[in-house]
């Protein structure tokens, strides 16, 4: 292998140690945080995966898996930069024309140190702080997911379609000089700014400068949008209000969440709020030294509450069912999401640490003036640690519970909710019902969700869903003892439907080329559980290859039930002209994304499951009249007739490869015949329906592009210019 | 063609059609009789943009032939809302014409010390932004995301500067010689100076030293001898920092003194980035920059060109970043390790946009805001200017006494029949709202009887706004909350004559669309108001 493509892994039996600014550079400049301002993580050790002999990936279910023979050398593989398996630190910095060395952090005195000290001074130690914090954030999506995880393709159109794997995420710690920071997703990059402090207060010094690497928070943030990205890369696709708040929302809740694992920062704030966690902490505050530097006086965002700038108070913020009516800005939209997640953190938090409360106060449960006792600190602190961590970690699962489009606020519940039953079926600590209680305060609640109970909120199962598809193009009501019944055939039906595609010949119509290639390179005839522990350019090779054959499954449902189930359609006179067809005038579906999902499903065993998400494409026109026109279309339309906008339908499913059982299914609010969810689009699109601010709404996405939006087209801009003023 | 008539009591307006940007020629009876007071409130329009009518283009040449006729050439009030080429650029057409006044905000004052300060910060951020454009151009050789970048900016930059050459180093020379910086270029420079403070500077010479510099809320002023007028300047505020950059306001004044603004961090990147093109804009600046603008102490760093050696460092530089591709030798479906769409070497300079587009902003914000009112009805005809959020929101700071009887921005804006729509329909340059609302907004406008009468002009050629510019004027929500207030009584640059809403009345419609009220050219749309 060249020097580019080594393969690597986490060695779970070592550990690196790295010490960070624990949230920002500022926190050393005052007296009461000092202590806290630098601590030291434990990031996974990256090691050479010398061959499928050595098989170790980094998830939980395989320490065992991981002998003495396969690690023998344990050697790092982490080269200067530092450029790892995931990441890749390339320090340029071309505002000033210059480039930093890289940090090599197997230096053995760096080795010896726990890597360099902390320094805004040293460009070396900011390269250090970027990969520990990305590093620390991708290990927990590895960890809460079970799997590897992937960056977005890089997609090549020349003659042909290519999809180019992208191992690395590259980091430029210095890129801009400008009060931001993003993550690329044209250039599979982080880029940090930096710049120079122009306010003089209390808490800025003039002619100093920040740089947004240095900020935890930041960096936590923009990683989190590469890794969505990686996940689904459709999903940022605007098409109601809640995509992009959905993103800047996850982004920052993986950054607050992350920060309770930390030893330090949460046991003093325990201590300064007596065990309050939903008084004023620095836990529910994001980007302080950003904020501050940018005139916002306090910290970016805060998921509890505000700083009332004339008065300088903080004040709780109550929830507000309506206040996402009207809101439509993506952060601050976002920023009703975090407080209803972490409403739902305090809730369950203030239910655990009860009775410790009343333990140390002789049962009254009140405390007495002054410092709470150190062990009582430590106890309430691992509290706060587990149920932060479980919070995040239903976060994190949900995403692969989420329709592969159009995500809203109330699908992102149902994920939670559904993804949360399958790793802690007996809710004991009530996480879903804290879920459920706080979303409801804030005013989040899916459409058409009859009841806010747990039962109604998570998504159906096959048999439900089978049922659902039936009793509507039946158009009869199916009994509800019946369910059960039509389930089993269906699953049964799933089970023959494949077997009747083992039997067909290849069929390339749709697909790239790059997949034809690999997979008449395999000897395989379908999809099949992923083996977790290859390199992972091989693991994504065989995941393409079966979203091959998933595709060819679901085109060969000659029933209809499976598809019909997942809201997909399929037949040509079933379809608008507008849908996008084959050559055969078949509407075609797209098999988006097939990835490994390991869910426990008895007492004894865990069971890969894959996570399919498939769409089907429909060419939207901003004038109904013309929509009209064109969905009555004999003739086939052109391949290059785009329409104004494209409208998307489908549905994520997750599917036992060994028997063919479909666990859930995830579908989008209509399919892709459905002219009223197509109407909503483009009404959301026109900015016909958007709630009334001061100022007339301008983030609908036919306004995108425009000059209001600078940075150009990066969508994930830590500030987008266009709501100042 | 005759002079332009006013009608016996009330005002006579006339929106031009000159492309994308304002002009307007407003007719009052004269004190006493005699010919019309004549009040032109900005000329000019955005390269580019005229329409095309008749097969023959509207041009600013046909529109100053066309109010010389009107007018006479003689002209009592010239209003100046804001120094933006789409405002200005064709007053320097105005050589043989008399004016007998001329009305400019507060921030146009030579004496006042707050407007120095803003000029000489404009100033600033213009050289800075300069700077960071000449990079960008170099790096936009054969670059697409880099040229469309600059595109845009250069379009930004032309709204200060007026140029209208799309030579772009004429912006260079430009806004060198407009602020009066000698020319270091040599033979290549031209000691013209901007459009826009040449148009600006005639206009003034014109008007002799009858100019009158005005801020808002201070009293109400009476149009020359014109007849039943009265005006309200709203704005634009003193009390809010007008050319807002990112630079919150220190604490001792004005930022950007003995201190590095954001603008000039920035700036300093760009002249390094020009550095090898031998174009350090320190000296174009008259100052030297000091080394303090790099961010690390120089022994972490090596000199771009040195660093991608393919030695250097191992070639960690080179092999990582490169001018090569390195692809994976065993399968061309992993990206390779040195792609070239994975470099930044621009990114960092399109914040310049943003930099670019608030100095826009700031500026628009200067805007000169004038409600004229017609005494006997109380009629007000609001000219807004490009006034965006931050000046809208000011409007209602201050109040009025008018025969001892306060007047509140509410009050005037509820009043009003015409309104001059800010800023071509822009985003935030028209506030929507209600009436029960705290702040100014078009709710508040024609109220009451008001109402049946309420007109707006927008000042937008849409498809080159969108094509061009890439900038959504008018924006279709703001559009469409207009045409629904002013039940179709909407006049657009590149529209024709406004066609009746469906929700409208015969009857209803004919009492606007008539000839008395209403009329149609290819050069003007005119609308008469009458006060009685």
């Amino acid at each position: 292998m060249t020097a580019n493509t080594f393969g690597s892994h986490f060695d779970l039996n070592l550990t690196r140690r790295l010490r960070v600014y624990s949230v920002d550079p500022s926190l050393a400049s005052r007296i009461s945080t000092r202590e806290i301002n630098e601590i030291t993580i434990d990031i996974p050790w990256e090691s050479y995966l010398g061959g499928k002999a050595v098989s170790a990936s980094s998830t939980h279910a395989d320490i065992e898996a991981i002998s003495h023979e396969d690690v023998k050398e344990r050697k790092s593989s982490l080269k200067p930069g530092p450029v790892g398996e995931y990441v890749e630190v390339i320090d340029y910095d071309p505002a000033s024309s210059v480039f930093y060395v890289p940090v090599d952090l197997n230096d053995p005195r760096l080795l010896a140190s726990d890597g360099l000290a902390p320094s805004e001074a040293d460009p070396q130690f900011h390269q250090q702080m970027v990969y520990a914090v990305t590093m620390a954030t991708i290990h927990r999506f590895v960890q809460a997911f079970g799997r590897p995880i992937f960056w977005s393709n890089h997609i090549v159109i020349g003659d042909k379609y290519v999809a180019q794997f992208v191992r690395r995420l590259r980091i430029y710690p210095h890129a801009l000089r400008a009060r931001n920071a993003y993550y690329s997703p044209a250039k599979k990059s982080l880029l940090f700014g930096y710049f120079p402090v122009t306010a003089k207060d209390s808490e800025n010094t003039p002619g100093t400068t920040v740089f947004t690497c240095l900020s935890h928070d930041i960096i936590a943030h923009e990683v989190t949008h590469a890794l969505l990205d990686g996940i689904h890369p459709r999903f940022n696709e605007p098409s109601n209000p809640d995509v992009h708040a959905f993103h800047e929302a996850f982004a920052d809740l993986v950054a607050l969440f992350q920060r309770f694992s930390y030893a330090g920062i949460l046991e003093r704030e325990i201590a300064n709020t007596r065990g309050d966690l939903s008084s004023e902490t620095m836990l529910a505050q994001l980007a302080g030294q950003f904020g501050r530097a940018t005139g916002h006086g306090s910290s970016l965002r805060d998921a509890l509450g505000q700083c009332d700038r004339q008065t300088g108070q903080w004040k709780i913020r109550e929830p507000d069912p309506f206040a996402l009516d009207r809101e439509t800005e993506p952060h601050k939209r976002g920023s009703y999401l975090v407080a209803a997640v972490f409403k739902a953190f305090n809730l369950v938090y203030a239910e655990r640490v009860d009775d410790l409360f009343r333990i140390s106060t002789q049962g009254t449960g009140v405390l007495p003036d002054g410092d709470i006792h150190p062990d009582l600190v430590n106890r309430l602190a691992r509290e706060a640690r587990e149920t932060a961590a479980h919070i995040l970690r239903m976060c994190i699962r949900a995403i692969d519970y989420c329709p592969p489009v159009d995500i809203t606020f109330g699908d992102f519940l149902r994920a939670i909710i559904t993804a949360d039953l399958d790793i802690n079926p007996v809710d004991e600590c009530g996480y879903r019902v804290a879920f459920v209680e706080s979303f409801r305060a804030w005013g989040i609640y899916p459409h058409g969700t009859r009841s806010m109970s747990i039962e109604s909120l998570r998504w159906p199962g096959f048999a439900e869903a089978f049922a659902r598809a039936k009793a509507l193009a039946d158009n009869e009501a199916v009994h509800a003892e019946s369910i059960q019944v039509v389930g089993t055939k269906g699953r049964m039906m799933a089970q023959q439907s494949l077997d009747g595609f083992l039997d067909a010949g290849p069929d390339g119509s749709g697909t790239d080329e790059m997949l034809l290639r690999d997979v008449s390179r395999t000897k395989r005839k379908s999809f099949e559980a992923l083996d977790l522990r290859q390199d992972r350019f091989d693991l994504w090779k065989q995941m393409k290859a079966n979203g091959y054959f998933i595709w060819r499954w679901l085109m060969q449902d000659n029933e209809r039930e499976v598809v019909g189930t997942l809201g997909l359609v399929i037949d040509d006179n079933k379809a608008p002209a507008t849908v996008y067809r084959n050559r055969k005038n078949e509407p075609t579906i797209e098999v988006h994304s097939v990835r490994p999902i390991v869910l426990k499903t008895d007492e004894f065993g865990e069971q890969n499951f894959l996570v399919v998400e498939v769409l089907q494409r429909r060419r939207g026109y901003l004038d109904p009249e013309k929509q009209k026109k064109m969905d009555r279309t004999r003739k086939p339309l052109s391949r290059d007739e785009h329409g104004d906008f494209t409208y998307r339908a489908g549905c994520t499913f997750l599917i036992n490869p060994e028997n063919k059982e479909i666990r859930w299914v995830m579908r989008t609010a209509g399919t892709i015949v459905a002219d009223s969810e197509l109407e909503r689009m483009r009404r959301y699109l026109t900015g016909d329906n958007l709630p009334n601010l001061n100022e007339f709404a301008i983030t609908s996405p036919a306004t995108m592009g425009l000059a209001s939006t600078t940075m150009r087209d990066e969508p994930f801009a830590l500030l987008h210019d266009q709501h100042e003023d | 063609m005759p002079l332009m008539t006013a009608p016996k009591s009330g005002a006579r307006i006339r929106m031009y059609r000159q492309g994308h940007g304002d002009c307007f020629l407003l007719a009052f009876p004269r004190e006493g009789g005699g010919k019309p007071v004549y009040m032109l409130i900005d000329c000019g329009y955005k390269p580019g943009s005229q329409i095309t009518r008749k097969g023959k283009k509207v041009d600013a040449n046909r529109i100053v032939k066309d109010i010389a006729v009107a007018t006479g050439k003689k002209i009592d009030i010239v209003v100046i809302t804001h120094e933006h080429q789409d405002h200005v650029n064709a007053l320097g057409k105005f050589k043989d014409f008399e004016f007998t006044e001329a009305w400019f905000a507060w921030t146009e004052d030579p004496h006042d010390e707050y407007a120095q300060e803003l000029r000489k910060r404009h100033k600033d951020q213009l050289l800075g932004l300069l700077g960071a454009r000449r990079a960008l151009k170099l790096a936009a050789d054969g670059n697409a995301g880099a040229s469309d970048a600059l595109e845009r900016i250069d379009e930004l930059l032309a709204l200060e500067l007026g140029n209208d050459d799309d030579d772009a180093d004429d912006a260079d020379n430009a806004i060198l010689s407009s602020l009066n910086i000698p020319a270091v270029f040599g033979a290549a420079s031209d000691p013209l100076k901007s459009k826009n403070k040449k148009a600006m500077s005639l206009i003034k010479k014109r008007a002799g030293n009858r100019l009158r510099f005005i801020n808002p809320h201070e009293k109400v002023l009476s149009l020359g001898e014109a007849a039943g007028i009265r005006v309200f300047p709203l704005g634009p505020p003193r009390n809010v920092d007008l050319l807002s950059d990112e630079d919150p306001k220190g604490s001792e004044g004005f930022p950007g003194h003995g201190m590095a603004t954001s603008l000039s961090f920035f700036a300093a990147g760009a002249n390094r980035a020009n550095g090898a093109a031998g174009r350090a804009a320190s000296v174009i600046a008259g100052k030297e920059q000091p080394e303090a603008e790099m961010p690390f102490d120089p022994t972490f760093s090596l000199p771009k060109d040195t660093a991608l050696e393919p030695l250097k460092h191992d070639g960690f530089f080179c092999r990582n970043y490169g001018e090569g591709e390195t692809g994976n030798p065993d399968d061309d479906f992993e990206a390779p390790a040195a792609a070239s769409w994975r470099r930044i070497d621009e990114e960092w300079l399109y914040s310049a946009e943003t930099f670019a587009l608030k100095l826009n902003r700031g500026i628009n914000n200067t805007s000169l805001v004038l409600a004229i009112e017609l005494t006997k009805t109380g009629k007000v005809l609001l000219f807004a200017g490009d006034a965006q959020l931050g000046n809208w929101k000011s409007w209602d700071d201050g109040v009025f006494v008018v025969d001892g009887k306060t007047q509140t921005a509410r009050d005037i804006l509820g009043r009003t029949v015409v309104y001059k729509v800010g800023h071509h329909g822009s985003h935030n340059a028209t506030l929507n709202g209600s009436a029960e609302d705290a702040y100014p907004n078009l709710g508040w406008m024609g109220r009451g009887p008001f109402e049946a009468e309420f007109t707006a002009f927008i000042t937008a050629h849409n498809r080159w706004a969108l094509d061009k510019a890439r900038w959504n004027h008018p924006l279709p929500s703001i559009k469409k909350e207009l045409l629904k207030k002013a039940r179709g009584r909407v006049f657009q640059t590149d529209e024709d004559a406004p066609e009746k809403p469906d929700n409208v009345s015969q009857s209803d419609w004919d009492g606007f669309m008539n000839d008395e009220r209403v009329k149609c050219t290819d050069l003007y749309f005119e609308l008469t108001v009458l006060d009685d």
